[in-house]
């Protein structure tokens, strides 16, 4: 008497000798399951661009997605949508892409993302290496990328903080930096003696 | 006793499995925006003999004040303020390609209705993707990182709009789910219903699109797990933002054979493409479709912990 097989949820089944996969089940685990992203280069506003991070003041950068159709991009080049960012005043870091940015095969395409983001095989989540991604800000400035902020950059970013009602130990240290700013730019005004 | 007829003895008369005739759908995040009035619709670059449109910005209607003058003293000129956004249209596509043996076999689940409704949603997709990869560069910000979104962030990015002269219309916000949860952990926890969460009709769902949770503050809530992340995936960058900070344009496709292409939604290409010696039909959906950053003063980035 011929047995019936069971079979196993996903488990791939023949029929007329051919072997019926599971398109599903046939995704490796070992990949994350976010959805596919545009590439990004990362910008900073001199004035605006600045926030507390991990206890300390750093550039705080913007992701551009530059992906044809977004931004000025097309297939062909990416050169309008980087000047226009220029134009807006923004400090483009255009020529070091390969620090900061990776991509990751996910089901449907690629993810890009931080290099300071380490993605969880199967999941949607991430876990970030802040270390690492605040240490890179550090070197910026330092590289001469950005340049440091102004103590009027300071001085709007304490106003943003205390409008949000920030945490006391982030004010103290933006509070700390001004202090310890060059006042002289604050004391002299720009407007024209009457 | 003996010969019972048993189900796990029937291997030449039973299935291991049968198929059912209903579907589920994989979970992916299908929201999608519609036609919300906070983005800016540039129009469409057809016949324009270009693919990209550039929307000027005049400084008129308020933007230089009148000034005083003695009875008969000389009107100065004031110069006029212009600048200007520009938005490119890119092709956008989606295939789908099965074998004959595949089609043959199919119960009805493969059919080329069905490859309509997923080049629909493909689009919806596409477009939510692009516009929410916007929200994380806007040069404002507010919230602070690996801390959850507050009512507090939510007030500040209301306020610097205002502070921006960009609060002349209905603000839309698109948050990531998790911090769409935070804002309503806040208000359900810690204002004592104080303030006012609208919550989103059937109706204006329909209207504004799915994924339209209510209104807050006066501000439109949009949902999206499509938002990116920022500062090394340790926060979600969503945004705030009015009429002109995104501007979005379109192509509308042309139908050279309507036996084989149908436009669907007068927006997306759909057609079919025969490969007779591989017995393979394809059916490929193209969209144009572009999306950019306008006035950037109008936007505001809320960055808070993922």
């Amino acid at each position: 008497m011929a047995r019936l097989k069971e079979s196993a949820g996903n488990a791939p089944t023949t029929a007329g000798g051919v072997n019926l996969g599971s398109t599903e089940a046939a995704k490796p685990a070992s990949i994350s399951t976010r959805i596919p992203t545009a590439p990004f280069v990362l910008t900073q506003h001199p004035q605006l661009g600045w926030y507390v991070f991990e206890g300390k003041i750093r550039p705080d950068l913007r992701r551009k997605a530059l992906d044809p159709g977004t931004n000025g991009a097309t297939l062909h080049s990416k050169a309008a949508a980087l000047v226009a960012f220029r134009e807006k005043g923004l400090s483009v870091l255009d020529n070091i892409t390969a620090e900061y940015l990776v991509r990751s095969e996910v089901p449907g395409g690629a993810h890009h993302h931080f290099r300071w983001e380490r993605l969880i095989p199967g999941t949607t989540a991430s876990r970030p290496d802040l270390d690492g991604y605040g240490a890179w800000l550090d070197t910026l400035v330092a590289r001469g990328h950005l340049r440091p902020p102004t103590p009027d950059a300071l001085y709007g970013l304490l106003g943003k903080l205390q409008r949000e009602n920030a945490k006391p130990e982030v004010i103290a240290v933006v509070e700390a930096a001004l202090a310890e700013a060059d006042v002289q730019a604050l004391a002299v005004g720009d407007g024209v003696t009457l | 006793m003996a010969g019972e007829i048993l189900y796990s003895g029937l291997g030449d008369l039973r299935l291991a499995e049968t198929l059912s005739t209903q579907f589920m759908l994989l979970l992916a995040d299908r929201n999608w925006l519609g036609n919300h009035p906070a983005l800016f619709d540039a129009g469409d670059v057809s016949g324009t003999g270009s693919t990209v449109v550039k929307i000027p910005q005049i400084g008129l209607d308020g933007y230089d004040a009148a000034a005083s003058a003695a009875e008969s003293g000389n009107s100065a000129n004031v110069a006029l303020t212009d600048t200007s956004t520009t938005v490119t249209v890119a092709r956008q596509t989606l295939a789908r390609e099965t074998s004959g043996l595949a089609q043959i076999t199919d119960p009805g689940f493969l059919t080329s209705p069905t490859w309509a409704n997923d080049a629909f949603g493909a689009m919806n997709a596409r477009m939510t993707n692009m516009i929410t990869a916007l929200m994380s560069g806007f040069s404002s910000s507010v919230g602070s990182t690996g801390v959850n979104l507050s009512v507090a962030n939510f007030l500040a990015a209301k306020a610097t709009l205002a502070v921006n002269n960009a609060l002349d219309s209905t603000p839309l916000a698109i948050l990531s789910s998790v911090q769409m949860a935070d804002l309503m952990a806040e208000l359900a926890t810690t204002s004592g219903g104080a303030v006012q969460f609208l919550q989103a009709t059937a109706d204006l769902v329909q209207a504004r699109g799915i994924g339209f949770q209510g209104q807050f503050l006066g501000v439109d809530l949009f949902s999206s797990n499509r938002v990116p992340t920022a500062n090394a995936g340790a926060d979600f960058a969503g945004g705030m933002f009015t009429r002109g900070a995104v501007v979005t344009a379109f192509g509308t496709p042309f139908v050279e054979d309507p036996t084989q292409q149908v436009a669907i939604a007068g927006r997306i290409l759909f057609e079919r493409d025969r490969t007779a010696r591989t017995d393979l039909t394809a059916y490929v959906s193209h969209f144009y479709y572009g999306v950019a950053e306008g006035q950037d003063l109008r936007g505001v980035a809320i960055v808070t912990d993922a």
